[in-house]
């Protein structure tokens, strides 16, 4: 091994508080001694990861509060190292890590709450893309429409979790007592808003089923036909194209495919 | 990309997008971290490049890591080389350091030791990063608070040896060189009189905190008076070299910045004539 990747190698375990051999590796120089001076390192080391889960997952860190939340961070710190180039990504292994580790995963809500914060990070700093309007829509000639699929913009994600975390988050958000732990089935749909803004909300019945049949490449005859299977016809007549324009006013539709080798994309 | 004086600048800082836009402040130019915008989109990309179409950039890394013992890290470089792409830079920077090993990031930027097999580890992935990017890179001057035993090149014959080599240029961060003169006991000004001046392309200027019987450089507060002395005496020696003021935390109101920037530029129009055209008396 070279000299210089042995010192890096001791240098780095005492930075992350593993056991290291940094015995003469170091000057004795004026004033402080080398052990404070290394502690520099080690301390600037945890601030920094200490001071990006802070910020990344403020509302898992109030509803926890400071005495599960600070061993969380140096339990993670401690087990998952960054690998990455970014700080932006250190947290992203938070929410398996909630689920794997003791006390935390007798509390399953917390790596689902972690995971909405996660998600909303990805919508806020998802790729631009130009968005169609409902007047796209109309323009597409009728006999085509059974055809069409649809492109979502980049930002918009589906969130399903077995508890009321969203309300949670929303809660502490607004700085108030957050609900009591409930089980629930609802989807929240996140995206970011034409004026950079991650907005969410949840989706009804039959909104989950078109939008999962849509992601699913399912174009508009087979989307009715999958909501025909638990919807009546006049629901379906009523409401499927008044979600489509919901939708693009939303700004979450970016291209409208048809197979009449047209596809209408937003520039 | 080629040296040239773009004047007094800041580093762009998310707490100051919107102001920038909107007021279009006396800044000459911006320095903007590249991996905060090594995203796809979103708004700190839609302010990037909104920015960018008013006022000259240049990019400064933290993470290429050109003194770890790890292999360089291509996808980082790709995605450099995008960002380099979409933006445009006067020129891109990062720093005489390594910031892990063994794949794991410490996101901080820890010194290397000064000895051949360090120089030429170095030299080799300079050459290597800068025939990907297809231009030179420069590399900045490091603040340390250890030194190794290992070492036996003073640290700014070291740097001068691998900007030779390796044709790289010099970010010459004039606070680090307080910073670590205090903490090495070295004299700061044989330090920057070790370079060849045609190879400084740009100064940073920032605060620090003092300790006593060490200095740890914080970026959090305004530049001291020992850094300006520094600094008047270093430009007065270079000639006009693009200078700007580094706040990474504390970040104060824009028009503080502006204030401390105003006197990094009377400070060099007091010794460079050529700059006195436009500085206020």
């Amino acid at each position: 091994m070279s000299d210089l990747k042995h010192l890096q190698e001791q240098m780095m375990a005492f930075i992350m508080g593993q056991p290291s051999s940094t015995d003469g590796l170091l000057k004795e120089g004026q004033g402080a001694d080398t052990q404070t001076r290394l502690g520099i390192y080690r301390n600037n080391y945890l601030c920094a990861l200490r001071d990006v889960l802070d910020t990344d997952f403020d509302i898992l860190g109030r509803y926890m509060g400071d005495e599960l939340f600070d061993p969380m961070i140096e339990g993670y710190i401690e087990t998952c190292p960054s690998q990455y180039t970014s700080l932006r990504d250190f947290g992203n292994q938070i929410p398996q890590f909630l689920t794997e580790t003791e006390p935390f995963k007798n509390y399953p809500q917390l790596a689902h709450l972690a995971r909405f914060e996660r998600a909303l990070m990805d919508s806020f700093d998802a790729a631009d893309r130009p968005r169609l309007a409902r007047s796209d829509l109309m323009a597409i000639p009728q006999e085509q429409w059974p055809n069409m699929t649809l492109r979502f913009h980049p930002s918009l994600q589906r969130f399903q979790a077995p508890y009321n975390v969203v309300e949670i988050w929303q809660a502490i958000k607004a700085e108030q007592h957050p609900p009591d732990l409930t089980t629930q089935a609802a989807m929240w749909v996140l995206w970011r808003n034409a004026e950079r803004l991650t907005e969410f909300r949840s989706a009804s019945d039959f909104e989950q089923l078109m939008l999962n049949g849509f992601l699913s490449g399912n174009n508009l005859a087979g989307v009715a036909e999958q909501l025909a299977a638990s919807f009546a016809p006049d629901v379906i007549a009523a409401h499927l194209v008044e979600q489509l324009f919901t939708w693009l006013d939303a700004g979450w539709v970016i291209a409208l495919p048809t197979d009449a080798g047209t596809e209408l994309t937003a520039v | 990309m080629k040296r040239e004086f773009l004047g007094f600048g800041l580093g762009l800082r998310t707490d100051h997008f919107h102001d920038v836009l909107a007021e279009r402040p006396p800044v000459d130019w911006f320095e903007v971290i590249s991996e905060n915008f090594m995203i796809e989109g979103g708004k700190p990309k839609y302010y990037l490049h909104e920015i960018r179409q008013h006022y000259p950039m240049v990019m400064h890394g933290v993470s290429l890591s050109i003194g770890s013992t790890d292999p360089l890290n291509r996808d980082y470089l790709t995605r450099l080389k995008r960002l380099i792409q979409e933006l445009e830079p006067a020129w891109v920077s990062d720093h005489l350091c390594w910031t892990g090993v063994n794949k794991v990031n410490s996101h901080d930027l820890l010194p290397v030791p000064y000895t051949e097999e360090a120089l030429n580890h170095i030299v080799s992935r300079l050459d290597q990063v800068q025939e990907f990017l297809g231009h030179p890179i420069l590399m900045e001057n490091p603040s340390s608070y250890v030194e190794f035993t290992d070492s036996s090149i003073p640290e700014w014959e070291f740097m001068a040896e691998m900007v030779r080599r390796s044709g790289c240029k010099v970010l010459l961060d004039v606070n680090n060189v307080y910073v670590s003169a205090r903490n090495h006991n070295y004299d700061p000004h044989a330090y920057i009189g070790a370079f060849d001046p045609e190879s400084i392309w740009q100064i940073h200027l920032a605060g620090h905190t003092d300790y006593g019987t060490y200095v740890i450089d914080t970026h959090d507060h305004p530049v001291c008076d020992a850094v300006w002395e520094l600094y008047q005496t270093t430009i007065a020696k270079l000639g006009p070299v693009s200078t700007m003021i580094e706040r990474d935390d504390h970040i104060p109101p824009l028009p503080e910045l502006l204030a401390e920037l105003d006197q990094a530029r009377q400070l060099a129009s007091a010794v460079l004539p050529e700059l006195r055209e436009g500085i206020p008396a």
